[in-house]
């Protein structure tokens, strides 16, 4: 009876993810409604989680609750400590949730909320949880070892230097793009710019509180922390009114950029407890908070998409970022869907904590999949505005111009109503001078956001909920930037070690500045050229961090089915096999298009040749030729980069096939001997 | 059964708030740290804090 039972509430949860799924999917005359998009997204990860993670868990990986876990058998308190399943999972999450999963979505609404939606959703389900449960299985099952190690060891010596290479890689460009976003979130701001120096001796202050004052007095020191980050908000406006204060913080992109290159070298100086820590501990606090609040705002106030499922810029002339639709939707939103980053977590500290496991798919399966309704909710947020206002914040100066009149009349000539006066009116409610040409996905979020705790909470606070999400994205985005120059450094030094032991010593002073350095002057020349580049950057940048992460989830993928092949489970290979095939083919047709399109906007190659030839050709000014040189080199830099990460990934695939072939012949061998 | 009090422990422990009290208890009961007396709790929050920031534990 009871089994009756369960199989009725399944099959109404099933039709109802489908009806929500086939209302985003076909309905066209009409605006549809966000609660569809919660609704069908819930369905379909409670569906994916009870029925695909769990076939997964006992028929493919064999999940054996009884053996011991390395937390278990190596429990020191230290790295190994078994923890409950609950206080893991959300150990894990804060862990891989980061700023990508905002970013991503927003950037790609351009193509309007269907494509972007749709790859969340099977995405997550069918690759991205996918991957972060299998190497976590994988990880446990080989007494906690990291990606890395796994790729050395399963694939060979090249494939573990290919993870070490993606993941420096990655961690560059990603805290590159993601400097920029802040610096396009703060330019010409003197109240987001305020708030977000503020963050920094907020986070000091905790710093101290927890290590003088009341050492170790996380949730005392936060609570202290989140209060002045708030009140720092509320600052902001009061600098931002005051003739006299707001031009220590009314800067261009260039001065800001500098800034935060500063700042990156003297955080990653800095002893850990004085300002990564307690950042870390403020913005996970802010982060897991806000997003709490936006999905009970959207369902209170479940705001009607204005967004149309999809726009004419599916051919690749979006003004946002060149590439059509295919295959530029799943490289722009990576971390939503499925992250090769996620990857490290799975095989770095979660594998150390895991006490039975049981708890595999509900850490591995279940917070990828809440990393994707956070994407989703993103995707909401965006896809509430006016798409003419979303068009007119996100579309870079070199796409549409600089004078109002002329963005609006460009916008307006796609077919998205926006007046001036309606951007003005925008703009001086939240606070700002402007809202045009601010590119990186950001501001557009934070007025997506405003907009809808504004009209749940109080519209007469809509410049504070602004500030408050510039303040959020920023905080954590500050937070991976800190931890990666940090990790960046300690990777490097092990390389350096390898020349002289004394460089390879993570607490000897002057290979901490070296190689600081070294990490931050990476992706500082990245966001310089970014900040120079009139196409906004981010239009280069995140394109090439898609690619880069999608490369890291190939390498996962490509682990995890070599060793589903090796261990007789090559049935089952599929699993893992489908995901990176697919990883394949859109990484490798990213990649191809971005080094040889022919297009200037989405080919590295052509659009440095079409610099080079209007250099010649005497189209652009004197004071710009230095500029456009140093334009014209990253451009040629990236598409190195660009093969240099394809060819990578193919030595991998190969060695994934070599395995296969293998594994196949010797199985044909012994079944051929035993007959 | 949903208690606050449950879910106060549960954010003390994911926040990392009490994970002194945690390895005090671990110390007294297991005696695997080969020391004759616990770290205090400032030494202790120090290298939990160094354990946790070399490696990879925040994502993109």
């Amino acid at each position: 009876m009871k089994n009756i039972g369960n199989k009725i509430i399944w099959g109404l949860v099933s039709l109802l993810g489908a009806f929500a799924f086939s209302l985003i999917a076909f309905q066209r005359e009409e605006s549809i409604n966000a609660i569809w998009f919660i609704t069908a997204a819930i369905c379909i990860y409670v569906v994916a989680y009870r029925f695909y993670s769990a076939w997964i868990a006992t028929k493919a990986l064999v999940i054996d609750g009884s053996r011991q876990t390395p937390a278990v058998k190596f429990s020191n308190s230290r790295d190994f400590v078994p923890t409950n399943k609950w206080v893991l999972f959300g150990i894990h999450f804060a862990a891989i949730a980061g700023p990508g999963p905002l970013v991503g979505p927003t950037l790609a609404a351009q193509f309007g909320y269907l494509p972007g939606t749709i790859w969340i959703l099977v995405g997550a389900v069918v690759g991205g949880a996918v991957q972060d449960m299998v190497i976590l299985f994988f990880s446990v099952r080989r007494n906690g070892k990291s990606l890395g190690q796994m790729a050395k060891e399963e694939l060979g010596a090249l494939a573990g230097l290919a993870s070490l290479i993606g993941t420096f890689v990655i961690m560059i460009i990603l805290i590159a793009v993601l400097g920029l976003v802040v610096v396009n979130a703060m330019k010409n701001s003197p109240w987001a710019t305020s708030t977000v120096v503020a963050t920094i001796p907020i986070a000091i202050l905790v710093g101290l509180y927890m290590r003088f004052i009341r050492p170790g007095r996380v949730l005392e020191a936060t609570a202290i922390g989140v209060i002045l980050l708030l009140m720092s908000v509320y600052m902001g406006s009061v600098i931002d009114n005051s003739e006299s204060m707001r031009g220590y913080f009314d800067h261009g992109g260039l001065f800001l950029a500098w800034a935060l290159i500063i700042y990156g070298f003297v955080a990653a100086v800095l002893p850990i407890w004085m300002l990564l820590a307690p950042r870390d501990y403020l913005s996970t606090f802010v982060k897991l908070g806000t997003i709490i609040f936006l999905a009970i705002a959207i369902a209170i106030l479940q705001p009607e998409i204005k967004m149309p499922a999809v726009t004419q810029f599916t051919d690749g002339s979006g003004p946002i970022f060149g590439g059509s639709v295919f295959p530029f939707v799943f490289i722009t939103i990576a971390c939503g869907a499925i992250s090769g980053f996620h990857a490290l977590i799975s095989s770095g500290t979660t594998p150390k904590l895991i006490d039975n496991e049981r708890h595999i798919p509900m850490i591995g399966y279940g917070g990828m999949l809440l990393e994707s309704f956070v994407a989703i909710m993103a995707m909401v947020a965006a896809c509430v505005l006016e798409p003419g206002i979303y068009f007119a914040i996100n579309s870079p100066a070199g796409v549409v111009g600089t004078e109002a009149s002329e963005i609006i009349s460009k916008i307006n000539s796609w077919g998205y109503s926006v007046t001036v006066e309606q951007m003005n009116q925008l703009a001086k409610d939240v606070g700002e001078s402007t809202l045009f040409a601010r590119t990186g996905g950001a501001p557009s979020l934070a007025v997506g956001m405003a907009t809808i705790f504004a009209n749940a909470f109080g519209k007469h606070l809509l410049a504070l909920w602004y500030h408050f999400a510039i303040m959020f994205e920023a905080v954590f985005i500050l937070t991976t930037l800190d931890s990666g120059t940090r990790v960046g450094r300690f990777m490097l030094q092990d390389m350096l070690g390898n020349l002289h032991p004394k460089l390879g010593r993570t607490s000897w002073l002057p290979s901490i500045i070296l190689t600081s350095f070294i990490v931050v002057s990476c992706w500082g020349y990245f966001l310089y050229i970014g900040v120079i580049d009139p196409n906004g950057g981010v239009n280069i940048l995140w394109p090439l961090f898609g690619i880069a992460n999608q490369m890291l989830a190939a390498i996962a993928l490509s682990v995890g089915t070599a060793i589903l092949i090796k261990s007789d489970k090559i049935n089952f290979a599929w699993i893992t096999a489908i995901p990176l095939a697919w990883l394949m083919i859109i990484t490798t047709s990213a990649s191809y298009q971005k080094i040889f399109s022919e297009d200037v906007r989405i080919g590295f190659l052509s659009a440095a040749s079409a610099m080079s030839q209007k250099i010649s050709e005497g189209h652009i000014p004197e004071y710009g030729i230095d500029v456009a040189q140093k334009l014209i080199f990253n451009l040629k830099l990236d598409a190195g980069i660009t093969i240099f990460l394809v060819i990578i990934l193919w030595i991998v695939i190969i060695d994934v096939i070599r395995i296969a072939v293998k594994t196949k012949i010797n199985n044909h061998k012994r079944k051929l001997l035993n007959v | 059964m949903f208690s606050l009090r449950k879910l106060w422990v549960y954010i003390r422990t994911v926040s990392g708030d009490n994970d002194y009290e945690v390895y005090l208890e671990n110390f007294r009961c297991c005696r695997k740290h080969n020391k004759d007396y616990p770290l205090s709790r400032a030494e202790y929050f120090q290298s939990k804090l160094e354990g946790k920031w070399n490696k990879i534990n925040r994502c993109c």
